[in-house]
C-alpha cells in the first residue's frame, strides 16, 4: 500500500514538474487556477495577420528538408516563443487574464510548430 | 492504443487521398478566402472558394495543418461546397461533416473549424463583391 501511494505521488510530482517547466503548460495551469478557461472558440480573421504567419511557417516546414531553411525557422520560432513568454508574464503580473489567454493561444500554435520542426530534424 | 481510438476509415481516406489541396488566387475578385485557427489544439485551416457570375461555387481548395480529423473535415468541406450556391454552402453544418466522417466526440471541434472556415471564405467573397454595402449592413 505504501508503494502504491509512493508511486501515485511520484507520478504526480513528475506531472507537476513537467507542467511548470514548460511556459505554455505553466501559463495554461495559471489560467486554470484563476478560474479562466483556455481559448476554445475558433480564431477567425480577427487575427488574420497572425494566422497567415503560422500558415506560412507550416508551409515552409512541409517542404522537402533543407537544413538552412530549418535553421531559419527554428530561430523564428524560438524568438517568437521567448517574446510571447515575456508578454504572458507581463499580462499575469498586471492581472490581465484575458490578454494572457489570447497570448497563450498564440503560444499553442508555436508549440505545435516546434514539435513539427523536431520531427522534421529526426534523420529519416 | 485502445480499440475505441480507432480512426474512422472515412478520416483515413481523406487523409491519404485528400481532395482539393492547394490554393486559389486570393487577389481574384471572385475568390473568397477563409483562414481560421483552433486555439485549443493549434490547428490552422485555410479554405478558398471560387464563385462564378451566377453565385455558384465552381472551385474550392484547402490547406490544413493539424490532426487527421481537421484535414478530413476541410477536405470534405471543399467537396461539399463545389456546385452549391453561396447561400446553400452557408447552410453546411459541422454536425453534417462530423456525421459523414464518423468523428468521435473529442474531434467534433474539427468539424466546427471546417464550418467556420466555409463561413469565413464566403464572408470574404461577399465583402469583395460589395464592400460599401457590407459596411453599411454592418453599421445597421
Amino acid at each position: 500500500k505504501e508503494q502504491y501511494y509512493s508511486e501515485q505521488h511520484s507520478s504526480l510530482i513528475n506531472k507537476a514538474y513537467q507542467t511548470l517547466l514548460n511556459p505554455l503548460s505553466r501559463g495554461l495551469y495559471l489560467l486554470e487556477l484563476h478560474g479562466v478557461k483556455p481559448a476554445q472558440e475558433t480564431d477567425c480573421d480577427g487575427d488574420s495577420v497572425f494566422l497567415t504567419e503560422i500558415m506560412e511557417i507550416n508551409e515552409k516546414l512541409a517542404e522537402p528538408k533543407n537544413e538552412d531553411i530549418l535553421e531559419e525557422i527554428e530561430t523564428v520560432i524560438k524568438v517568437k516563443q521567448e517574446e510571447l513568454t515575456k508578454e504572458v508574464t507581463a499580462a499575469f503580473e498586471r492581472d490581465d487574464l484575458q490578454e494572457a489567454k489570447k497570448l497563450l493561444a498564440k503560444m499553442k500554435y508555436f508549440a505545435n510548430l516546434e514539435d513539427k520542426l523536431k520531427n522534421k530534424k529526426i534523420p529519416s | 492504443v485502445a480499440v475505441g481510438d480507432a480512426v474512422p476509415w472515412q478520416v483515413v481516406d481523406h487523409y491519404e487521398n485528400p481532395r482539393n489541396v492547394g490554393s486559389l488566387d486570393r487577389k481574384a475578385k471572385n475568390v473568397g478566402t477563409g483562414l481560421v485557427g483552433a486555439p485549443a489544439c493549434g490547428d490552422v485551416m485555410k479554405l478558398q472558394v471560387e464563385v462564378d457570375e451566377n453565385g455558384k461555387i465552381v472551385d474550392a481548395r484547402f490547406k490544413t495543418f493539424g490532426c487527421g480529423s481537421a484535414i478530413a473535415s476541410s477536405s470534405l468541406a471543399t467537396e461539399w461546397v463545389k456546385g452549391k450556391t453561396v447561400d446553400e454552402a452557408l447552410k453546411i453544418k459541422n454536425t453534417d461533416i462530423a456525421k459523414e466522417l464518423c468523428l468521435p466526440p473529442v474531434k467534433l471541434h474539427c468539424s466546427m473549424l471546417a464550418e467556420d472556415a466555409i463561413k469565413a471564405a464566403l464572408a470574404d467573397y461577399k465583402l469583395k463583391q460589395d464592400p460599401k454595402k457590407e459596411e453599411s449592413e454592418k453599421k445597421a
